[in-house]
């Protein structure tokens, strides 16, 4: 395997950012709807979803479908 | 099948949706849609159908941005997300509103699927190479020989790191991530789901925080040495 500059510094940052209380994607689906709403809303976030902050931060897949539920919130929030 | 439902609705008295400072109608709107959904009988179908065409019409117009499914497969997505609503009803606190809770499932399905078929033609080999045996650029040493010195020396423990603290799996999801490769995709390839390449993932990143700190060299430190040029 061969990791390129770029690369072994995201890994790096990744590293940097590991904690040991991470939640998995599963966890934080499902405290997603609740996190979003709070966002939206401008709420002042439950201590117990700043997990959900921190895994989005270091999760793609759920950092993207968060930013989807974002959008069908204001959508309907506008409609 | 009264008692059923006598003793359902006791439960569900038991734990109220919503937390307290929901606003009433907020609260009135969530245990309308889960008792809709539970009844057996017209008011199901209903529900059924409003959350379907809610999910049609607000789904494909969210995730533009990272794709667009075929109608059809949308369909599907949609059916599948309404059939896991109602297996996990039971789930739903009421700690946000009910379509909501729905629409996080629906997005995870639906954004699975697109990258299900974004990544169909790509292997894990073509993207990781050979997992037994570790290279890793260092970018181009310049500036002072002291500093190139400790860039080498911080490199080899980090390469060091990789093929010595990590299993065969661990890397091969960790690099595969790193080109890119969503989780779901490692875990289709693997014979594993999408939270175990997680943890994959987490006790990689564990390990390597681990070797490195042992060598008296914290990823911050790696990461000051390598990231100035």
């Amino acid at each position: 395997m061969y990791l390129d500059r770029r690369r072994v510094l995201a890994l790096l940052e990744s590293v940097a950012q590991t904690r040991d209380d991470e939640i998995d994607c599963d966890a934080c689906l499902l405290d997603l709807a609740e996190f979003a709403e709070c966002q939206l809303l401008g709420a002042e976030l439950p201590t117990a979803l700043a997990r959900v902050e921190a895994h989005i931060a270091g999760c793609p897949e759920c950092r993207e479908e968060y930013e989807v539920l974002l959008d069908v919130l204001r959508d309907a929030r506008r409609g | 099948m009264r008692e059923k439902q006598a003793r359902q609705r006791e439960a569900d008295d038991a734990r109220p949706l919503g937390s307290a400072a929901w606003p009433s109608s907020a609260r009135a709107e969530a245990i309308d849609w889960v008792e809709a959904l539970r009844a057996d009988d017209v008011r199901q179908a209903r529900a059924l159908e409003r959350l379907r065409a809610r999910l049609l019409e607000t789904l494909p117009r969210a995730m533009l941005r990272f794709g667009r499914l075929p109608d059809a497969i949308l369909e599907d997505v949609v059916q599948e997300t309404l059939l896991r609503a109602l297996d996990r009803l039971d789930d739903f606190e009421g700690r946000s509103a009910f379509t909501t809770w729905v629409t996080t499932i629906g997005v995870r399905i639906a954004m699975t699927e697109l990258r299900r078929r974004r990544w169909k033609d790509v292997s894990l080999e073509a993207l990781a190479g050979p997992v037994d045996s570790v290279s890793i650029e260092l970018g181009p040493v310049g500036g002072d020989a002291e500093r190139a010195i400790d860039r080498a020396r911080v490199g080899e423990r980090l390469r060091e790191a990789i093929a010595c603290a990590l299993t065969e799996r661990q890397r091969t999801a960790i690099v595969a991530e790193l080109h890119g490769m969503p989780q779901e995709e490692i875990g289709r390839r693997l014979g594993i789901g999408r939270n175990a390449v997680y943890k994959l993932g987490h006790d990689a990143r564990t390990k390597l925080k681990r070797a490195l700190s042992a060598t008296g060299l914290s990823p911050e430190e790696i990461l000051a040495a390598y990231g100035q040029e």
